[in-house]
């Protein structure tokens, strides 16, 4: 017979030696991220990024933007993607059912007519209602559709797009002039092996913006916004920059992601039923390609910068983080034959187990691993002083990883430009980790159950924003 | 045990505290710098500019009898900047001035450097000034040097200089793949012309990078005087290559290039058994207009594939080709010429 205290003993190794690997594991991401951040700052001594903007091989970008009720931010929005710096580009608005007067300010602020285009749904959507265009600004459409979803709203634009590459945006972000420049420079320089693409995505509250730029980077006020300031960059600079070295990046943010358009209506576009359609479209192109025998590179670029809205209240945050999980679940569920493959590379037989072990199972291992280690210390199987230094090397390791990330953000892009606010991302490294990391788990713990339970389909995630609109009018 | 994660503790808490030392002295240290470094670019910015726009072989006074490396490499900076930014006989006089003030032969001495950044940079002033004389050092860097990122900057670099003597050696790169094809198909472009003779031998490579980077280089160059042997090239690409992305960017660069020939091609291309090749086809025939590809454009507009019928669509209407009327893909393509976007 098993006596309670051998289960808790027994557990607490697991969870020891699931602590050691996740660092293992982290500390090999870190490494990888540190080389490709001396690659990037030796070439930026190198080279200017101008010379493209010249460059009549540059391919053609079409710039998603799927829109529901976006009424507030969708002419600013437009204004400001139009005014991005590339040789070319075409930028597609899609109304997904939108019931406000997201069509309408379009239509009154750009002089939008109706336009006899013929759509074609290479990859099949909702409905779409009409398509407008604008006399004065060619490079402008506006599709007007039933409402199916954001992953629909997408496919739609992909079947409107005329240009090689596409590029999909939410409509409330906003993107630095040279976004796609960035973005799209691995598609001139690899045309034979790059698909996709994925910038970085950098939290806007606090920043100054004028005019749909953001003009001065400054960290918020909110304490919730600030410690995900820190969550970003290190899922950005270290895990992100990372996989994307050794080819196993599984995420491109759908904030902002660039892909060859022929090869993403060859897979069928984004999934419509799931709320990961971002990630799931990733690891179908990983998977397809592989399947061909192609050699292909999905890549993250740290430089070109999409800025974007953190929520300030626990009840958005908790949603936002309900939707990832969830989404994260279901791409791992609809693509686990890839796992633990060899004709899947370093995406199979590593990068996909890595993420069910350490980000799906996650916070199971973590939650129950601290009643575990409470439990071995009320049995008095656990001494004081383990049980502090154990909780100590875990919330110490987190801070390290983080002002790695700091380190790598200095040594590369240094977007902030105080060195109050370098001091200041170094103590929310800290707060990240007390508290705010245990309660993220707790959600995303409940969010692994109700996709255990429930199948949702995909939808527009509800999130209440401050508005970026409003801080570019106050601004 | 409890003494090895104590320990584990303690040293993360050292290195997290020297990182964070660290990172606030060199934020310091680069402020002061860079704020340096600044003053200097300032002092010697407008003699550069007036040095540089102006036909006045004299170089401005504070140019001349630099004395310390720092005012040097400022100066060598800007003169990298804003030579890069003009051409002929004023590019021409900036390169024979580093040359004569030995900015160029430090340079060229950088590219041996023990730092990858400092071959690197080296590399990409050397291809500002524009030194002729330099290619053979650029060329060696861009085949033997180990790190990447030199070899792309040599690569680039001797794309600027713009000498034909640069093609062979930046063709064998792309072959070998020790440069990427995009960096390899700039430099090419920025040659231009006198790239020709060596890129209607790349367009027979076995490589399909290399005959992709061929077809749309020429494309963009255009004939120069051997029009005969690029269409000819660009025909046999477009119609009998194995690798669709290549019979793509041929046909697309025959509607660059125009002329009978080429016109004749793209209408055998819009033949192809690839859609992609198809579309490519008649988008170029849309580009070139020659009533050659009327009958095949035609023939299009019933295409099976929807992108294609669009494609023909647009071309018909530059043709005035009535066949197809009244279809919804020829009413799309009237409105977009209507409206001025044709």
């Amino acid at each position: 017979m098993i006596s309670v205290e051998q289960v808790v003993y027994g557990y607490n190794h697991v969870v020891l030696a699931y602590f050691a690997l996740m660092n293992v594991m982290y500390l090999v991401l870190l490494y990888h991220a540190g080389r490709a951040t001396l690659d990037r700052v030796q070439r930026g001594r190198m080279e200017a990024i101008a010379d493209l903007l010249r460059s009549p091989l540059a391919p053609g970008v079409t710039v998603i933007v799927p829109a529901h009720n976006e009424q507030e931010c969708i002419v600013e929005s437009v204004r400001s993607l139009l005014a991005l710096r590339y040789p070319r580009f075409q930028v597609v608005v899609v109304s997904d059912g939108s019931t406000d007067e997201t069509v309408a300010r379009l239509e009154r602020d750009f002089a939008l007519e109706a336009f006899p285009r013929v759509y074609v749904p290479g990859i099949p959507t909702a409905p779409v209602r009409r398509v407008l265009r604008s006399r004065e600004e060619s490079r402008l459409l506006v599709a007007e559709k039933m409402n199916g979803g954001k992953a629909d709203a997408l496919n739609c634009g992909i079947n409107l797009a005329d240009e090689e590459l596409v590029c999909a945006i939410d409509a409330d972000a906003i993107l630095d002039a040279d976004a796609l420049l960035l973005s799209c420079r691995p598609f001139v320089e690899h045309p034979d092996e790059v698909i996709g693409t994925g910038g970085i995505v950098r939290l806007a509250n606090g920043c100054r913006i004028e005019q749909g730029r953001v003009e001065e980077v400054a960290l918020p006020r909110s304490r919730l916004a600030a410690i995900q300031v820190v969550e970003y960059l290190r899922a950005f600079l270290t895990a992100r920059a990372g996989w994307s070295r050794v080819n196993a990046l599984l995420i491109v943010s759908g904030a902002f992601g660039v892909f060859r358009r022929d090869l993403v209506r060859q897979v069928g576009g984004y999934r419509v039923d799931t709320v990961g359609e971002d990630g799931e479209l990733v690891v179908r192109l990983h998977r397809a390609m592989r399947d061909a025998g192609r050699r292909y590179r999905i890549t993250f670029v740290p430089d070109p910068v999409c800025w974007t809205e953190a929520p300030e209240s626990l009840a958005v945050l908790r949603r936002q983080r309900n939707r990832w999980q969830r989404g994260l679940a279901e791409i791992l569920w609809f693509h686990r034959g890839m796992v633990g493959r060899g004709r899947y590379g370093l995406v199979g037989l590593v990068a996909l187990p890595a993420t069910i072990a350490f980000e799906l199972l996650g916070p199971v291992v973590e939650l129950t691993g601290i009643g575990a280690v409470a439990a071995g210390w009320y049995l008095g199987l656990l001494s004081v002083r383990f049980l502090v230094a154990f909780m100590l090397v875990s919330v110490v390791f987190g801070m390290f990883l983080s002002v790695t990330a700091l380190a790598l953000e200095e040594a590369s892009l240094r977007r902030y430009p105080k060195l109050s606010q370098l001091a200041g991302l170094v103590m929310y490294s800290l707060l990240e980790q007390v508290g705010y990391r245990q309660l993220t788990a707790v959600w995303r713990l409940r969010a692994l159950t109700q996709a255990l339970r429930s199948k949702h389909r995909g939808h527009w995630g509800a999130m209440d924003r401050r508005g970026l609109v409003r801080s570019r009018h106050a601004g | 045990m409890i003494v090895a994660v104590e320990l584990l503790a303690a040293c993360q808490l050292a290195v997290i505290s020297a990182l964070a030392v660290v990172l606030t002295c060199r934020r310091i240290a680069i402020a002061r710098a860079g704020r340096h470094r600044q003053l200097l670019l300032d002092r010697y910015r407008d003699a550069v500019v007036e040095f540089v726009g102006l036909d006045d072989d004299a170089p401005p006074e504070p140019l001349a009898g630099l004395r310390t490396a720092e005012q040097r490499s400022a100066v060598g900076e800007l003169l990298a900047e804003y030579s890069g930014t003009v051409r002929g006989e004023s590019r021409s006089r900036v390169a024979a001035f580093v040359t004569d003030q030995g900015y160029a032969a430090a340079a060229a001495r950088d590219l041996r450097a023990r730092r990858a950044w400092r071959r690197g940079t080296a590399a990409k002033a050397l291809g500002d000034f524009g030194v002729v004389a330099s290619v053979g050092e650029l060329a060696d860097a861009l085949r033997l040097d180990a790190s990447w990122q030199v070899r792309v900057s040599a690569a680039r670099a001797m794309g600027r200089v713009g000498h034909a003597q640069a093609t062979a050696d930046l063709v064998s790169a792309c072959a070998g793949g020790s440069v990427p094809a995009g960096i390899v198909a700039q430099a090419l472009l920025d040659i231009g012309e006198e790239a020709l003779p060596w890129l209607l031998g790349a367009m027979a490579s076995a490589e399909q990078r290399v005959r992709l980077v061929a077809c749309r280089v020429v494309g963009l160059i255009g004939v120069g005087a051997a029009e005969a042997e690029v269409v000819a090239a660009l025909e046999t690409a477009a119609t009998a290559d194995p690798e669709v992305v290549v019979r793509v960017a041929a046909s697309e660069a025959l509607g660059r290039v125009g002329g009978l020939d080429a016109a004749l091609a793209i209408a055998a291309a819009t033949a192809d058994p690839e859609a992609a090749v198809r579309c490519a086809a008649c988008d170029a025939a849309a580009r070139l207009a020659a009533p050659e590809t009327a009958a095949a454009v035609a023939r299009a507009l019933d295409d099976g594939d929807p992108e294609v019928r669009r494609s023909a669509a647009r071309a018909a209407v530059m043709l005035g080709v009535a066949d197809g009327s009244g279809s919804p893909f020829m009413a799309e393509a009237e409105a977009e010429l209507a409206w001025g976007w044709r």
